[in-house]
This record gives structure tokens, sequence and C-alpha cells, in this order.
């Protein structure tokens, strides 16, 4: 397994460490629901060095992303990022991903570590010459800082003070003579930054974030009730090549004014939808799992379940899963099988979880 | 409780013998494996139950781990505490953390069983 420079930082926390995508990070620490809900209370920073970074660059760039990715990246005032997918000739997500207009001519594309070898060959198969394409993964550590009092951590620890900074807005500190890129954005709905840095600096950013007294280290396992919980795709999950954005409720990031790869398949989906993603609540504590089977009250299959946990927020057990679209109206009950009883679940809003603090005005 | 006196199933149940009723529960192992206990699934009060059936399920976070029945019998009491507080199972596998009792059948079941040296033995080498 590949390590990230935080992997000692892990083992003296006493990180259960686990395979993830083929690198070694740790699922908890102490307790998933802990982390979770320190999460939601105060700040917990994760280790995301795993996550794959590209560096495009070149003469309209933004307009030559337009045809790949399908949010309007051309668009994107500089030191502004925006979420995307790439997509296949069928319309099918390659993975889904953040774009951040670095410079003028000059984009970051940030990925998961699961798809960074497929994302990377697509770029390089579909870039024109001129667009050079780099790969900064291996020298680029990432810490998301996510929690309420995010910014109260960073100005206290690192005295950097981010306050002027727009939700999927960026800029760039010094921090030890190195430039760092702090950027609003995360995964978890709530108030914070990922901070992008040389693998130099890491372990000194992570020790000096601990170090705050309402800092807890957060593992994958939180990761994923907290992303779950605010209604957040995970690739592999509900995302995979045979899955269109607009079944995935992804439309408010395609841009269907640029013409990117498999937008005529997208938008002939659109007419004639076979599946749609769901917000599932259950009515205990008792989950759901990846890949259950979704049935109608009459016991036929409608579905399958694509997430699910208890959400530690939230009190319930919930899950994201894909149905027929006769079955997506919020509302509908449904039925899991989970192999030995069926879960009662009814079909509602998301996010499940609508108190995050992500969008919280920081400056007058 | 000690720890000494009870018998272990290679499933990581662990049983005390009281008469003829057995108290049934998971080891500290075995939570510490599942992680943050968010559900659990007992058998019912009066369910004739036979040596390795699965006879419940026990959900963390993360995970889902069957119940297996370590000896035949009928159930007398389930613990109907873990129902809002399921975390008693990490907090205090071998106390306030047991499942369910259990009106043994034939005494000899327990024969099958692993004492605490055989069970650390077992998860020593997992």
């Amino acid at each position: 397994m590949k390590k990230t420079s935080l992997y000692e930082e892990h083992t003296k926390l006493s990180g259960k460490i686990v395979d993830f995508a083929g690198w070694a990070l740790p699922v908890q620490y102490s307790s998933i629901l802990n982390e979770h809900l320190h999460t939601r209370e105060k700040a917990g920073i994760f280790d995301i060095g795993h996550m794959g970074e590209f560096i495009i660059e070149g003469e309209n760039a933004g307009e030559i992303l337009n045809t790949l990715i399908s949010s309007n990246i051309s668009s994107l005032k500089e030191k502004k990022c925006r979420y995307g997918l790439l997509t296949n000739e069928e319309g099918g997500v390659i993975d889904d991903m953040i774009t951040y207009r670095l410079e003028e001519n000059k984009y970051m594309v940030v990925c998961n570590a699961s798809r960074q070898e497929a994302d990377f060959n697509w770029f390089k198969n579909h870039l024109p010459p001129e667009i050079s394409l780099k790969d900064i993964s291996e020298e680029t550590s990432k810490i998301d800082l996510q929690g309420p009092l995010s910014f109260d951590v960073l100005l206290e620890t690192l005295s950097i003070d981010a306050t002027h900074l727009k939700y999927f807005q960026i800029d760039y500190f010094n921090f030890n003579n190195r430039e760092i890129t702090v950027s609003r954005t995360g995964y978890t709905g709530e108030l914070g930054v990922e901070i992008y840095c040389p693998n130099e600096v890491a372990v000194e950013i992570w020790q000096k974030l601990i170090s705050h007294e309402n800092v807890k280290a957060i593992g994958l396992g939180a990761r994923d009730t907290l992303r779950l919980e605010v209604g957040l795709a995970l690739y592999g999950h509900e995302l995979n090549e045979e899955v269109l954005p607009n079944e995935a409720n992804l439309m408010r990031f395609v841009s269907l004014d640029s013409d990117f790869t498999g937008k005529e398949k997208i938008v002939q989906s659109i007419e004639n939808p076979t599946k749609a993603l769901v917000g599932l609540a259950l009515t205990s504590k008792r989950a759901a799992r990846d890949g259950m089977l979704i049935l109608d009250e009459n016991d036929i299959e409608v579905g399958a379940v694509t997430s699910g946990s208890v959400a530690p927020s939230l009190g319930i057990a919930i899950a994201l899963g894909y149905v027929t679209p006769n079955c997506q109206k919020i509302g509908t009950k449904l039925n899991i099988d989970n192999g030995r009883t069926k879960l009662e679940a009814t079909v509602v809003e998301l996010p499940f979880f609508k108190d995050g603090t992500a969008r919280r005005k920081l400056q007058l | 409780m000690s720890q000494e006196n009870l018998k272990y199933t290679k499933e990581h149940e662990w049983i005390k013998l009281d008469g003829e009723i057995c108290v049934i529960g998971i080891t500290s192992h075995a939570q510490e494996a599942l992680g943050d206990i968010t559900f659990v699934e007992s058998p019912a009060v009066g369910d004739q139950l036979a040596q390795d059936d699965i006879c419940g399920s026990i959900e963390s976070v993360k995970a889902v781990s069957e119940i297996f029945c370590p000896v035949s019998g009928e159930v007398t009491e389930i613990n109907e505490e873990l129902e809002d507080s399921p975390e008693f199972i990490n907090e205090d596998p071998f106390g306030k953390g047991w499942i369910f009792k259990l009106k043994i059948e034939k005494a000899s079941d327990l024969d099958e069983l692993l004492d605490l040296s055989a069970y650390e033995a077992l998860i020593e080498n997992e």
C-alpha cells in the first residue's frame, strides 16, 4: 500500500489503517461516531493526500476543458473552483472532480485516488498537444480542515486569516517559506477548507493543527458518514461509468451550453430516464448497505442501495440508492431487503442533514 | 466479571453458565473490531435455538456481524437496554453489554466451546 506523507502521524494517533484505493489510510482513530460529531460541532482534520492533482495549462485551456468536463470551466474567475464531471462518449461518469482556475490559462483538477490513472489517461488522450498536463499528486499533500471552528483554528495555529474566502474560492499563503493553497471547499457540509501543500511541510501543518484543543484527527469512516448526511456522491458508489449525471441528480453541475463529451446522451437520458438517485430515510438505526435491493410496496424490485449508514447527527439510518423514475417522488414508501428482513424506507429530500455551516458568512 | 470462567466461540461470543441459564455476549476483541455499535438485533424471548444458529446481528457504522448461538436452548431474556444504548457493548462487553440469556438444553454443548487460553490463542493468530 502507498503511504501519504502523514502516515506516521496516523500511527502515532493509533489510527486503524485500512487499504483505501491502494493507500494506507486511517478508517478511524478512536470512534467514527465521536469523530463525526466532533467535526459537526468543532473542527476535524483529514489526511486526503491520496487524492490526485493535475495541472492543466495552455492557451484557451478553459475552453478546452469545457469540452471534457460537464460544468462551465472557462467562466470561472481566477482563484475560484467548481465541481464537475468527466464524462465518456456515453455520458457516463469517468470521475467527479473539482477544477480550480489558478491563473488565466492555468487550472488544477483534483480527482479521486481510485480514478487518478483513468483520468490522467483520458486527459492525455483528449487534450490537444499545446495544452500541458502535469500530475503533481506525488509531491502534493492535502489536509482538510472541516467544522464550524475551522477558520479560528487556521488563524490560531497557522496564523492564516482566510476569512475573506467565499465558498469555492482559494488563496495562497506562506508557510515556512512555502506556498500553500487554501480552498474554502470540503466534503462534510461544514464550514472549512482544504489545504494543498508541498509534502515537506505537511507534517508540520498537521501537527500545528492537531495541537489545537478543538481539533481532532478524523478518519475515512467519519468522512463517509459526514458526506452521506449531506447527500454528496462518492465515486464507486453513487457514480461510475454507467451512471449519467442527470441520473445522479447532478444536473446543476452540467452546462448544456458547452459541447462536452457525451452531452447528447445525457440530453437523451433527460428525456427518457431509466433511474434516479434518491435519498432514503429509514425508521431505525439499522442501516441499509451498498448493494441491498430496494423494493416497492408490492415487493417488486425497483432499485438498489449505493451507500448506507446510521446518520450520527440524525439518529436514524439513511441511504442513497437508484430507483426507477416512478419511485423517486418525495414521500414514496419503499422497502430495503437486507437479506434477513425488510427495512422500511421513505424517499426524502436531500441533503438529509440541513444544518451544515459550509456556506456561513464570515465577513460582512 | 472475570473472563477466566467464561467459555468462548470461534465467532467471538462469550458464554457464562449460571445454573442452567447461560448469559451470552460478544467479546471485547469483537466489539473493538466492529467499532461503534449502532444497532443490535437480538433473538426473541421464547425462541428455540440450536447450537450455531444465526440468532441475531450486530451492526456498527462500518460493518454487520451475525450472532451465532453458542449452545442449544430456549431464550429466556434479552437485554432490552441495548435497543436505546447499543454502545453498552463497546463500553462493557462482558457486563452491561450482555445480549441475551438462554436456558441450556444439554450441558455437553459447552464442551465444544473454547476456554480463555484457547480463545486468546485464537485471536492471537487472527
